[in-house]
């Protein structure tokens, strides 16, 4: 009779995992531990080659080469890990080497694959020598029934201003909200912190919605919970297991799931000399309007970078207008091995051997796009 | 039988050149191609390429002009002018300018339920080496409420 109650509990517990409707789980206790190794990054900067930009840019390492996407021109780059041009790809135009999306929202690359996401639904497919492949849109319907609005798909939208968008086995997940004017962080704040999704996949393959992921905010959002709103994304990497290594942009802690998003570990340090002195905003106009200034002068969690490679986390986060530099925590196994000041705007972008590589930094106003690298 | 045979080549042709008409028009070869490619280039220098604009109340239409200069050798045509935000309305006083002359590209921005710290960006097509450049700006848009 016992066996067959393990048996059954074991049986409801992989269910739930399984199940398509995900549902909030912190169900792991935070275990933390420090073993502080690196106290200072020796920082390498790199400038790359003029290339006509409008430097609203994303860049990736991808085969060992540095890729810059122009968001706004279409184009892609080609580096070497020098900084070097090598190449030139996409561009505006109806050819099957070129691109018609007016602006990218953002991009992926799924394999050898390049994705790019137009800000119109559209999901852009590109082959490994970036000839175009397959295209589809997802149609949003507004028809859901407003019980279960938290549950639809189509009722969430992707955060375009701060995009995080990664991909695994076929699928792109991005960071989303719900883009209702009733359900939101301040209208409908206790049911939105338990039940919003933060985490949308999309199948490339079945050209459809996937999974609602990452269900409701960690118990840190239910304390001063007005003054959080306009941090409530979350940043997020996915390792070549289809772990998700996630972070939430006002919560200390790091939370690791598998890839049925069951939660696996839970552990995290808070930044240093980070300015938490968030404004109370209590509507959605108070948060449209306090969005931008807030998130350019107060201290937040902003990315999340595990390289598959050396099996090391990073984990960026802003200190605050104030402060002469941003942070950089880096854990090894779940054990935090490092905190250090990086110049401001460093985000871990991934590793060609033996360096670790910065996202390109666009300085709009000296015309230049240059990029760290650093060896642990 | 030789007139119905003149006729007969006479609608033939006349079918053949509706047809060819036909197949430039549905692009068999695009028009936008077959126009890039006759246009001279020529070359181009933007009086400045960013503005900035604080306190603009909600509400609004603020209007930014940029002003570009043809120093080259060629009429400069202008492809087009494509904002990145339906709130921005853009176009161009005159879309050819002869060498030496210069025109205005106005971006007017519609401030409506837009409040705080947008930047907008515009890329403009000519008849340039470099042929897309990005013209800006940074607007901050406060509430009708603190100006009164």
């Amino acid at each position: 009779m016992k066996i067959f109650n393990v048996f059954i509990l074991l049986a409801c517990v992989i269910y739930s995992c399984k199940t398509e409707e995900s549902k909030r789980d912190f169900s792991v206790q935070p275990f933390s531990v420090k073993d502080e190794v690196v106290y200072d990054l020796k920082l390498d900067t790199l400038l790359l080659d003029s290339v006509p930009t409008s430097f609203v840019i994303e860049s990736d390492i991808h085969a060992g080469k540095i890729f810059l996407l122009d968001k706004l021109f279409c184009t892609l780059y080609q580096f070497d890990s020098l900084g070097q041009f090598q190449r030139r790809y996409l561009g505006q135009g109806r050819a099957k080497n070129e691109t018609t999306i007016g602006r990218i929202a953002t991009h992926a690359f799924v394999g050898e694959e390049l994705f790019l996401l137009d800000h119109s639904g559209g999901y852009h497919s590109y082959d490994k020598e970036f000839f175009f492949k397959d295209y589809f849109r997802l149609i949003y319907s507004t028809n859901w029934n407003s019980n279960k609005i938290y549950q639809s798909p189509m009722a969430y939208t992707q955060r375009y201003n701060d995009i995080v968008c990664r991909a695994f086995q076929g699928c792109v997940f991005f960071n989303v909200h719900l883009a209702h004017p009733r359900y939101n962080f301040v209208t409908t704040m206790k049911t939105h912190l338990e039940n919003n999704a933060n985490i949308q996949e999309i199948n490339l393959k079945k050209e459809n919605f996937g999974r609602l992921l990452a269900i409701g905010y960690p118990e840190s959002y239910e304390s001063d919970s007005d003054r959080k709103a306009v941090f409530s994304s979350v940043n997020f990497d996915i390792d070549r297991m289809g772990n998700f290594y996630l972070t939430y942009e006002a919560d200390t802690l790091i939370y690791v799931y598998d890839k049925e998003f069951c939660m696996k570990q839970c552990f995290g340090f808070s930044g240093r000399d980070m300015d938490l002195n968030y404004v109370s905003t209590l509507t959605p106009q108070e948060v449209g309007q306090n969005y931008r200034k807030e998130r350019n002068t107060k201290g937040f969690y902003n990315w999340m970078e595990y390289v598959d490679e050396t099996n090391v986390l990073f984990r960026s986060y802003k200190k605050g207008k104030e402060r002469s530099s941003d942070g950089l925590q880096i854990y090894q196994k779940g054990i935090l091995i490092g905190d250090v000041d990086v110049p401001k705007g460093l985000k871990v972008m991934g590793f060609i051997n033996p360096y670790y590589y910065s996202y390109i930094i666009s300085d709009e106003e000296r015309e230049k796009l240059y990029l760290y690298r650093f060896r642990l | 039988m030789k007139i119905v045979k003149k006729e007969y080549i006479t609608y033939v042709i006349i079918i053949f050149i509706i047809w060819i008409v036909i197949a430039i028009q549905i692009g068999i070869v695009p028009k936008e191609d077959k126009k890039d490619s006759d246009i001279s280039l020529t070359d181009v220098k933007f009086i400045d390429i960013r503005k900035k604009a604080n306190n603009i109340p909600e509400d609004t239409i603020v209007n930014f002009y940029y002003r570009l200069v043809n120093i080259g050798d060629s009429d400069l045509k202008i492809g087009y002018i494509n904002p990145d935000c339906s709130c921005t309305k853009c176009y161009a006083i005159d879309s050819v300018v002869p060498p030496g002359d210069s025109t205005v590209i106005v971006m007017m921005f519609n401030t409506k339920y837009k409040l705080g710290l947008h930047k907008l960006n515009t890329v403009v097509k000519l008849n340039t080496p470099t042929m897309l450049y990005k013209i800006s700006a940074m607007v901050d848009v406060i509430s009708k409420n603190i100006i009164k």
